[in-house]
């Protein structure tokens, strides 16, 4: 027993120079520059990750990307704890949650970091800025008249968005829902359901059959997220989109 | 007597299957359409698969809470390789997925098998492991439909006499597992050892062989039902079938394989799986609303399980009666 | 049976919780290496405040494991707790009022399944939690389905946010019920007689101990306690969800199981799992601290566990057969 008590002391004190090691031969002294996406893995979220560490590459910074491995608003709060115990310069947030990031992006302002919120913004309460990729307003607005393009101006569609929290896809629904109303040549086209496949593939493609099977009049489907815009492809044999 | 139990138990769960389906088909004359029959047995396939393996390590008395880690990460590996080399032929994918499968699986085994440690322990903290090792793999990235040749994603489209290919892979499965637990010796001794360990040994069953066995079959069929998925669902990802484990022994217990082990059919859990197979694709049928779904499904589970022991109770009642008189 | 044998300091030394506390001290030093920034006492009193809610559902879970039995529904009752609170406040319930809602829907979930373990002891308690896991979750869905809910007065952020003098207030009600869990399991009656349980219900129920009633009763104290955490949980958040603590219940297994109390029952002590809850907390932050992804820790995690069970087997094996 003692012998094992010696060997796993031996490993871990061993592990750990190792690997602080390579650690401390990171440089530092740089200003940090934090982002946190919604999750690991999504492909829009690393093309957006590349891009902020480039940006930050530029101005002499060190860049540091984070990302929890499931889309949750816990795991965003005890990744801003993380990066406050940092003492980043920046944090540049791409909520999961609007209102759930408040509190603790307010002790990070309190802490002298700058937040900043972008994509899927976080309330104004909990952010200094927000940078918006694109003019919701547009995007919804032309989303709508393309599917009318495509579908010929009648019949039944529906939204397959991310998670039901995600505030920039409500945001494009809420003007799609708009231009719906407000233009008369949509009048033909019926929005019949709003699914959220919670910006996971395996539920994002279940939701997609579902719709599929639920309105067999479904004549399009608007995927305004990367990750749904893969189910409609998967099922493409049945779809009409 | 527990064969009498038994076959009334299984007709009792064939009756409700059966009522559930009429009542279903009434609300919404499409469901038995042979199209949405199609589409229904596709979809519940890979469960299928893995409760066959499941059912065999719960007879043991057994656990496996790793599967769901598992399938990701030979899902995983498969998709990576083809990604890489996009003429990998998909049977050669599908042996990979099943290699890492197994090798994953004959982990558990020794663990649990040589090490003694409880299977739900084992199994728990393997999949701690496969996650992390998932994500290792990948580098945090997923393989998305356009790195996939379209080869590999045909597995799940294809399909035979006209009918897909996951279907036929079940049906083999099963075919496979009802010849092993009926006519081969190992199948046998797995009843055996589950049903009564001690005894088991006395009469000279090499117990820890078993379990081993019984462990890494489990793997192979995840490394399987992984490759499925991934192609099925053209993407692999850290997380895919988080939490399906619990849907896989749900499958099992509602087809009536007993936690405390020693018995289990095939045919229970072919009932068990398409009833949630039925759940799963009639309830958007009938606009059941979504967000009522998961409640039904679990208390149309915890139902089943507790009428299993209400009508257990009263089979051993009347033998006592019986021995009485 | 430990009561029968003299107190030796070798075996006090070769407890699975002193290893524990090695592997943390371990954890420390590794930690400090890699990270400037851990060796900061204000980072590492904050830091429990991020992984000390489930911390609350472990202290019962002991008992629960103890006994034999497991709970894998309780991930679900902070979930359907949670929602329950939120909703009655929005509705116009004072926040006080939806608080205790919040733990009496707690408590009754708990009841729910110690009432159902108990009545049908054919089912396991994990097929009756895994049952429960998922109805409970669905009732959750029905009640917000896929919306969120919050605007909690700004008092409310005190549970999870708030200091009493420099400590954490999550931190002193931590050390409270921890305080008051050991003594339940290791000096009182009850307590002894749950050990009992856990070594053999039979003689435990011939014996003369209301071995269903206590079942229910620790049942019920992890539904409360999954009450508590919904609370600190939502505090933190500020608003809530139907799928919040998703995955919870493994995470406060395993912290159990490490802390060396086995799955087979009548085994194990608290400080083993209290020392498991910091030591897992301290690692990830740590790690979290380097910014190296929290799927790497899932291996650390495991290969603990694995470890956690295997020592003692080995320990023993060789002289017992």
């Amino acid at each position: 027993m003692k012998k094992i008590l010696t060997a796993v002391a031996i490993a871990l004190a061993i592990g750990g120079l190792t690997v602080a090691h390579a650690a401390t031969t990171a440089p530092s002294g740089k200003a940090k520059y934090a982002i946190i996406f919604k999750n690991t893995g999504n492909p829009y979220g690393e093309k957006e990750m590349a891009g902020f560490k480039k940006a930050a590459d530029e101005v002499g910074a060190e860049a540091i990307l984070k990302a929890p491995d499931q889309p949750t608003a816990e795991a965003q709060i005890q990744m801003i704890g993380e990066l406050i115990a940092q003492k980043v310069a920046v944090i540049a947030m791409v909520g999961n949650d609007p209102d759930a990031l408040e509190p603790a992006l307010k002790k990070a302002m309190k802490a002298g970091i700058k937040v900043l919120s972008l994509d899927s913004g976080v309330n104004p309460a909990s952010r200094m800025v927000h940078i918006n990729q694109a003019d919701p307003e547009r995007i919804g607005r032309v989303q709508v008249q393309a599917i009318a393009e495509m579908i010929g101006g009648s019949g039944e569609i529906a939204v397959l968005s991310a998670t039901s929290q995600a505030t920039n896809q409500n945001l494009w629904i809420e003007w799609m829902k708009k231009e719906l109303a407000e233009n008369p040549k949509m009048k033909n086209i019926k929005l019949v359901k709003v699914a959220y496949g919670d910006d996971l593939r395996d539920k994002s493609v279940a939701e997609m059959e579902g719709l599929l099977k639920t309105y067999p009049n479904l004549k399009g489907v608007i995927a305004p997220t990367t990750v749904a815009l893969q189910p409609p492809l998967v099922s493409q044999p049945r779809a009409r989109c | 007597m527990a064969d009498t139990t038994r076959s009334f138990r299984d007709a009792g769960l064939l009756g409700f299957i059966i009522a559930l389906s009429v009542l279903v088909q009434i609300l919404n004359p499409s469901f038995l359409s042979l199209e949405n029959l199609a589409d229904m047995a596709k979809n519940t396939a890979i469960l299928s698969i893995l409760s066959v393996g499941m059912m065999l390590v719960i007879i043991t008395r057994g656990i496996d809470l790793s599967i769901g880690a598992t399938l990701a990460l030979s899902g995983m590996v498969a998709a990576s390789t083809v990604a890489m080399w996009r003429d990998t032929h998909p049977l050669v994918a599908i042996t990979l997925g099943i290699g890492i499968g197994l090798a994953c699986g004959s982990i558990v085994g020794v663990l649990v098998a040589r090490g003694k440690v409880l299977p739900i322990i084992a199994s728990l903290g393997l999949m701690n492991i496969f996650r992390g090792i998932t994500f290792l793999v990948s580098d945090g990235k997923w393989i998305s439909a356009n790195q996939m040749p379209a080869s590999f994603k045909g597995i799940a489209l294809s399909s035979f006499l006209g009918i897909n290919a996951l279907i036929w892979i079940a049906l083999i499965i099963y075919l496979l597992a009802w010849w092993f637990l009926t006519w081969n010796r190992m199948g046998r001794q797995i009843y055996a050892v589950g049903s009564n360990p001690e005894s088991a040994r006395v009469s000279g069953i090499n117990i820890e062989r078993t379990l081993y066995w019984v462990y890494t079959l489990m793997g192979g069929l995840s490394g399987l039902a992984g490759v499925l998925w991934v192609s099925k669902f053209a993407s692999a990802q850290g997380d895919t079938a988080m939490g399906f484990e619990l849907s896989v022994i749900a499958a099992c217990v509602l087809g009536g394989v007993s936690i405390a082990g020693g018995s289990g059919k095939i045919s229970g859990i072919l009932m068990g799986t398409l009833l949630l197979g039925i759940l799963n694709n009639a309830m958007p049928l009938v606009n059941v609303s979504p967000f009522w779904q998961t409640f039904i499904q679990g208390l149309i589970i915890l139902i089943a399980v507790i009428i299993n022991a209400l009508v257990k109770r009263r089979a051993v009642r009347r033998t006592m009666q019986k021995r009485n008189i | 049976m430990e009561l029968q044998q003299p107190f030796s300091l070798k075996r006090f030394f070769l407890q699975w919780e002193w290893m524990l506390v090695l592997i943390f001290v371990a954890v420390n030093v590794i930690n400090m290496n890699l990270s400037p920034y851990y060796l900061d006492a204000e980072g590492l009193r904050d830091a429990t405040m991020s992984f000390l809610d489930k911390a609350f559902i472990v202290l019962p879970m002991v008992f629960i494991i103890i006994l034999g039995d497991i709970d894998i529904s309780v991930a679900s009752i902070v979930a359907l707790a949670s929602v329950v609170m939120a909703v009655s406040f929005q509705a116009g319930v004072p926040m006080a009022a939806a608080m205790v809602i919040c733990l009496l829907v707690g408590t009754a979930c708990g009841f729910v399944n110690g009432w159902l373990i108990v009545r049908f002891k054919e089912l396991s308690s994990v097929i009756v939690t895994l049952a429960t896991m998922i109805i409970f979750r669905g009732i959750a869905y029905i009640i917000l389905e896929d919306q969120s809910a919050g605007k909690f007065p700004a008092w409310f952020k005190f549970l999870g946010w708030g200091y009493i003098g420099e400590v954490p207030f999550m931190l002193i009600m931590f050390v409270l019920a921890v305080l008051f869990f050991s003594w339940a399991l290791h000096k009182t009656a009850f307590g002894r007689r749950v050990y009992s349980m856990g070594n053999n219900v039979t003689a435990a129920r011939f014996s003369g101990i209301n071995v269903d009633g206590i079942r229910i009763l620790i049942f019920t104290v992890a539904g409360l306690m999954s009450g508590v955490t919904a609370l600190f949980l939502t505090s933190r958040m500020g608003s809530t969800r139907p799928n919040v603590a998703t995955g919870y219940e493994l995470e406060v297994i395993t912290m159990v199981v490490l802390g060396g109390v086995s799955t087979s029952g009548g085994k194990g002590r608290m400080i083993g799992a209290v020392i498991a809850v910091f030591l897992i907390g301290y690692l990830r932050y740590g790690l979290g601290l380097i910014n190296i992804p929290a799927q790497i820790l899932l291996i650390v995690i495991g290969s603990l566990l694995v470890a956690a069970v295997l020592v003692p087997n080995f320990k023993w094996s060789p002289r017992a057969r």
